[in-house]
């Protein structure tokens, strides 16, 4: 059984090994609501949530968790290539239509649509698992994550919209 | 050229202040973020905004509603929506009125419902 990220995320002590290793795994992770808990456990036994002056920094962390893990689990089984523009489209919104513009030179608009469309379904189905997760702080570290990625989404629909038919 | 309607977003994570503000001007809004409460009200002073979107938990668990609370003394008239994930159940019992907002959106944020509410406060040219 593949080891779970929540296992992953205890034996590193620093995010950025989590990042790397979660990375080569290509997004062949188990992350059903129970996956969800178990990680936001281990988030929450190493930063422990404050309800008064709150430490920024560690929240952060956990929204940049999250949304590491539910992208790389969008982006199961899209090409390489694919795959590649759009992390960096979600890393750096700003930038999307200088991206698509990039993208599209070895790229044709039709397959940027339905690699679109295939991260939308996905990106779906696991809002549809994260509504799933009891109400609390584990939910909300998801639905902070999660929300940052409908975000972009929408904004790369305003720009792959602009790019006609 | 028409002065734009200006937007200030606050929210504890970068990342959705910073797409936020990127669909916001590609439907062209002027827009400004701020990264917790005390520097929303900083900015809602020097910007002096048409809209505020502002989170609830930031330094404090309801950092939102003390910076509505604030910003309905200084600006009574000026809308201010909360951004949330605290789910439709809990808006609808927690009084948003009397803590100083005139609506909810809940995260993940249908930005078509979003974006046709901020229209009805866009400046006319």
């Amino acid at each position: 059984m593949p080891e779970s990220l929540a296992e992953i995320f205890r034996r590193t002590s620093v995010l950025t090994d989590f990042f790397k290793i979660v990375l080569q795994l290509e997004g062949n992770f188990p992350l059903n609501p129970e996956d969800m808990e178990a990680l936001g456990q281990a988030y929450f036994d190493r930063y422990p949530e404050k309800f008064v002056q709150r430490n920024l920094e560690e929240v952060r962390l956990g929204y940049e968790l999250m949304r590491f893990c539910l992208l790389e689990k969008a982006l199961l089984g899209l090409p390489a290539g694919v795959k590649e523009f759009y992390r960096k489209a979600f890393a750096t919104p700003e930038d999307i239509p200088v991206l698509i513009q990039g993208f599209l030179k070895s790229t044709e608009p039709g397959q940027l649509r339905t690699s679109f469309e295939r991260l939308q379904t996905a990106l779906s189905e696991l809002k549809n698992m994260v509504d799933e997760l009891p109400k609390g702080m584990i939910k909300e570290r998801f639905l902070g994550g999660l929300s940052t990625l409908f975000n972009i989404n929408y904004l790369l629909k305003i720009f792959i919209g602009r790019l006609g038919t | 050229m028409s002065e734009k309607t200006r937007i200030l977003v606050i929210d504890d994570d970068p990342a959705i202040c910073v797409s936020v503000k990127a669909i916001l001007e590609a439907s062209g809004y002027e827009t400004y973020t701020a990264l917790s409460g005390k520097e929303g009200l900083e900015l809602f002073r020097q910007v002096k905004p048409d809209l505020v979107l502002c989170d609830m938990m930031m330094e404090d668990i309801d950092a939102g509603a003390k910076v509505a609370k604030v910003i309905k003394e200084e600006r009574p008239d000026l809308p201010v929506f909360l951004l949330s994930t605290i789910g439709e159940a809990t808006a609808r019992t927690i009084g948003l009125d009397e803590l100083g907002f005139n609506g909810v959106f809940q995260k993940p944020v249908n930005f078509d419902l979003l974006l046709s509410v901020l229209e009805k406060h866009r400046k006319k040219s």
